[in-house]
């Protein structure tokens, strides 16, 4: 063994080691550039499905092909995933078959492979397939949220989800038992500030081949800390038969506003119209006239008449 | 340190009032609020509800609060048995909290201040106010539940006009500003009283 070990310290029995590796380098080289055929068996994914239908099954999963390449095209396609994809946007039909022929197919595979690889040979078998037809059906989003707003602060309206439906795609059997679809549950309590969150549809797991047009939704609204002030409005009564006077009981009523502090601020007397219409009243013997909020500004996000009622006497003029 | 009382019907704005106060650096101790939470952590309060209401009045160690206040909504003996089981236990935290604060005077919120014959335990009385119809209004719209069944929980408490005569400030909340100014103007009042 000692001798063994010293032989191969040796210089000279070192540097026959390095040719000896060098040419045997060169000989590998040399044989990977000259030109082989070799099978190859590929695994098939289909792509491009149409919308419209679910992919059940399918005649072939792989395809066996003969290939024409360089020692190095082999070698490059063994480390390699051997894995080719076939479209199935330009599926043919004939009766309720659905099908790609070879020619189709192979060409598709030609176009995925190095140009140096050349397919000399290639199963013939036509590649059959069984579609599910898939139907659309349009579901509301149904918030599990709970806003809880802090003492003084108002919303603006409600809050918004975009989007408020879902587009859901599937079987039928599948999706004629959504009704709607739920979000992750958001609690918000002593909420102060503008709402923005996004969230998760809850998706359900036993509908295994529904497909979903968002998988959340963002939810969004506005808050603002708001003030109230109430306003003394002038009744004004419409309809009074003509040559009588008529006086109301009182004269002015309140109107409670809630709102923006600075839309509150700027509102005035002249924003508020109450009318009681003379005419509405069916029996004339009758002393108290409806009232009626007929113009109100927008800018603010409660306006409420504090009486409903009022008295009223008729003068003759 | 001057004790000041802070109370107002359902729906008149003790809290926003409260917290305005807050907001000038006056300590404020929310009586309803603390009530809850000893309510949920005092095993001596939890031992003497569920003598008094049932065991049904905790649910997996919390105040089963539904329950409680159906309970007493309408048997006034047994709410006078509730008070006087948290009642006691709030003063002795609230007593407690004082001595831990450090300002010329610190204002305790409770609801039913007179309702309940604690007027003599305040330095100074601050009442809130606001009209009947709007705060039936705020409640309704604030926390979704009916005009009846909130009038049938003000009729328990006192009408706005005894209390006044019994106020030492008396604050018409409606207009925010409004009643920010009026809590400015009561707070360095307060801060100029020696007691």
């Amino acid at each position: 063994m000692d001798k063994i070990k010293n032989g191969l310290n040796k210089r000279k029995v070192k540097l026959f080691l390095i040719f000896l590796l060098c040419s045997g380098l060169a000989w590998f080289v040399s044989n990977l550039a000259e030109q082989y055929s070799s099978n190859a068996t590929f695994d098939i994914n289909y792509g491009s499905t149409p919308d419209s239908l679910l992919l059940n099954s399918v005649s072939k999963r792989n395809i066996k092909v003969r290939l024409r390449a360089s020692g190095f095209q082999f070698l490059m396609l063994g480390f390699k995933n051997k894995t080719v994809e076939v479209d199935l946007s330009e599926l043919e039909k004939r009766g309720s078959k659905y099908f790609v022929s070879p020619s189709a197919y192979r060409n598709q595979i030609e176009n995925q492979l190095s140009k140096f690889i050349r397919v000399e040979d290639m199963d013939r078998d036509t590649l059959f397939f069984n579609f599910q037809r898939l139907f659309r059906k349009k579901v509301p989003v149904l918030p599990k949220v709970t806003i809880d707003l802090e003492q003084n602060y108002l919303m603006d309206s409600t809050y918004t989800l975009l989007p408020d439906s879902i587009t859901v795609m599937g079987p039928k059997m599948e999706i004629d038992t959504l009704t709607g679809l739920t979000t992750q549950t958001l609690v918000l309590p002593h909420t102060t500030s503008d709402i923005s969150k996004k969230l998760k549809l809850n998706l359900p797991p036993e509908l295994k081949d529904t497909k979903y047009s968002h998988l959340s939704v963002n939810l969004s609204a506005k808050v603002f800390k708001f003030s109230e002030r109430v306003f003394k409005v002038p009744v004004v009564v419409i309809n009074v038969p003509e040559g009588v006077g008529i006086r109301t009981f009182p004269e002015s009523v309140s109107v409670l506003c809630r709102g923006r502090m600075g839309a509150i601020k700027e509102l005035l007397v002249t924003d508020f119209v109450v009318t009681a219409d003379y005419s509405d009243l069916k029996d004339k013997n009758e002393n108290v006239l409806d009232l009626k909020l007929t113009k109100k500004p927008n800018s603010v996000n409660v306006v409420r008449l504090r009486e409903n009622k009022v008295e009223f006497i008729l003068k003759r003029q | 340190m001057m004790i000041v009382g802070l109370t107002g019907g359902i729906g008149s704005g003790k809290s926003t009032v409260g917290s305005m106060f807050q907001k000038l650096g006056v300590p404020i101790y929310n009586s309803d609020v603390e009530a809850k939470k000893l309510m949920g952590r005092s095993k001596k309060i939890k031992k003497d509800i569920e003598a008094l209401l049932g065991k049904e009045s905790y649910l997996n160690g919390e105040p089963n609060r539904g329950y409680i206040a159906k309970k007493v909504f309408k048997d006034k003996i047994l709410l006078r048995g509730l008070n006087n089981i948290v009642h006691p236990a709030v003063r002795r935290h609230f007593k407690s909290w004082c001595k831990r604060q450090n300002a010329t005077y610190v204002i305790q919120e409770a609801a039913i201040i007179f309702e309940s014959g604690n007027q003599e335990r305040y330095d100074k009385i601050i009442l809130v106010t606001a009209p009947r119809d709007i705060r039936i209004q705020r409640v309704v719209d604030r926390d979704g539940i009916t005009a009846e069944q909130l009038m049938a929980r003000m009729d328990n408490q006192w009408p706005d006009s005894e209390k006044e005569r019994l106020s030492d400030f008396i604050i018409e909340n409606i207009d925010l500003e409004a009643t920010e100014g009026e809590v400015f103007r009561i707070h360095h009042k307060l801060l100029k009283i020696k007691v």
